[in-house]
């Protein structure tokens, strides 16, 4: 738990609305439903989401420029001051009644009369040998958790987003060298990070090249190209993108599409009523934390609308 | 935030610490830390220093092998929480919420751990964290409210690898957080309340 209100717990009670996730979405969420005078709940199994993990933030409306971790510890405090309870759990089913949701962890059952899935995406793996193997020894998925371990060490950031032009640069700050592996033919980062990533002495990009296997003794040693080629590197970092966490949707029958991402409407809304999606685990094409925010934003006006009309007709 | 954090606190707790000369810069640090802590507690916070090198019989009762290092004792005197790391930065909540919970603030987990105590071996969990974890904040806090919950079965000690090196090679940390579960299982990365219950259940010997 984050949270430390505990005493503003109580699983006892039908919340108005709970919002699961842990990141600004969810929390984006919760400020406007406490401030709609929603009672809500927001359970997450870890605080922060993605953005945590991101060392730069220079795109989000007036916050010129923090980290990740810089941005969700202002999120935090602004719930905080809304005495917004927080528990630290992972919901693991939503089982439907006449009137109310019943929402069930491994510690706990919770009541709701309406819910947002803002649960977010996890870091996709590659799926090659080597990465189960070595992960902790030397594989790893987040370059600000994990850089400083590589001080003056060469490594390489396997990707061609953003995000993974953002590790490279990151990790350019305290490694001897850095590079970028990506199967296309330029990366696609944000034009800013591109010019950043081209001007860096330290970092270099090899195109058009996959890699197949992370090979090492104790720890990581090198990895292998698809075009059979042995590269020597000290630690593997894996930005390929991400998976979203919607398992908990399927098992009530929300609609999800073929990347797995849950379906919404304008106003955040899922197909089963009562229970809305926003952020990176939802179907928008284009995810930051901005957009996500303004996702959760509209899911709590459409939740309070639900409870609204929901009262009305008690 | 320290100020904002420790002004929660609402009955009296004292924390154990043992400094020494070998460590000094370190040991220093975490007294001045904590010194703010206290001045914000309103008179609720005690905390007993101890050097490592004048006493022997306590550091034998405790165990203690690195210094400084920070004790939250139960009212049976047994270690819940060590602290081998400076209650800054994201270690402030989880901190002050393991002394909440240790002076009797509800415990989210307390029901399901006593459930499963039979089930559970005594257990030492190393949470491996830096500053600049993003997820280590929270991994702490479920781990120290295991302990809290535990009856004196687990304990939680909390290690920042960066100012334990030697620790840090030990272990061969190249991930953050990182759980050493009885110096036998590691768990890497942000896992969950439920996985660490069911490695405590299923794995510990």
């Amino acid at each position: 738990m984050y949270n430390i209100d505990m005493e503003d717990i109580d699983p006892e009670k039908t919340y108005d609305l709970i919002v699961l996730g842990g990141g600004p979405t969810a929390i984006g969420c919760a400020i406007y439903a406490a401030r709609f005078a929603l009672d809500v709940l927001v359970i997450g199994k870890i605080f922060g989401g993605l953005i945590a993990t991101t060392h730069l933030v220079e795109n989000y409306p007036g916050i010129t420029s923090t980290s990740g971790q810089g941005l969700m510890e202002m999120f935090k405090d602004h719930m905080n001051s809304l005495r917004i309870p927080y528990i630290t759990d992972e919901i693991r089913s939503i089982e439907k009644t006449s009137d109310n949701f019943i929402l069930h962890s491994f510690f706990q059952k919770f009541k709701a009369k309406s819910v947002v899935i803002a649960t977010g995406s996890e870091r996709k793996k590659l799926g090659i040998p080597g990465e189960e193997e070595f992960a902790g020894r030397g594989v790893s998925y987040c370059a600000t958790c994990d850089g400083p371990f590589y001080k003056d060490k060469t490594v390489c950031v396997i990707g061609g987003s953003d995000s993974a032009a953002k590790e490279a640069l990151f990790l350019s700050q305290n490694v001897k060298k850095v590079y970028i592996i990506y199967r296309g033919e330029e990366i696609r980062a944000e034009p800013i990070n591109k010019k950043r990533v081209e001007q860096n002495q330290k970092i270099e990009i090899i195109y058009k090249t996959n890699v197949t296997e992370i090979k090492g003794n104790n720890t990581v040693k090198s990895v292998i190209f698809d075009n059979g080629k042995e590269f020597e590197v000290d630690g593997v970092f894996i930005e390929v993108g991400s998976v979203p966490n919607s398992d908990i949707a399927k098992h009530i029958g929300i609609r999800i599409n073929d990347k797995g991402e849950i379906i919404i409407n304008r106003k955040s809304e899922t197909n089963l009523p009562g229970v809305f999606a926003a952020g990176d685990v939802a179907d928008a094409p284009f995810k930051q934390a901005i957009t996500g925010v303004a996702e959760g934003v509209i899911a709590a006006y459409s939740a309070f609308d639900y409870v609204k009309k929901m009262n009305i007709e008690y | 935030m320290i100020q904002e954090e420790i002004g929660k606190l609402t009955k009296p707790v004292t924390l154990k610490i043992f400094t020494s000369s070998k460590n000094l810069q370190e040991s220093v640090k975490m007294l001045d830390v904590l010194d703010i802590y206290q001045k914000a507690s309103n008179g609720l916070l005690k905390i007993e220093e101890h050097r490592f090198e004048t006493k022997p019989n306590l550091i034998k009762k405790y165990k203690i092998q690195d210094v400084p290092v920070i004790l939250m004792t139960n009212d049976l005197d047994q270690v819940i929480i060590r602290y081998l790391a400076v209650p800054t930065a994201a270690k402030i909540q989880p901190f002050v919420q393991a002394l909440m919970v240790l002076t009797g603030s509800p415990n989210y987990y307390k029901n399901v751990i006593k459930e499963n105590l039979n089930k559970i071996s005594p257990t030492i969990i190393k949470v491996l964290i830096t500053d600049y974890c993003a997820y280590c904040s929270t991994i702490i806090s479920i781990c120290s409210q295991f302990a809290l919950a535990s009856e004196g079965k687990l304990q939680t000690d909390v290690i920042d690898i960066m100012a334990h090196p030697d620790i840090n090679e030990q272990y061969d940390v190249t991930t953050v957080p990182t759980l050493i579960i009885n110096e036998d299982k590691k768990l890497i990365g942000d896992i969950s309340a439920e996985e660490l219950l069911y490695e405590l259940i299923n794995k510990t010997k």
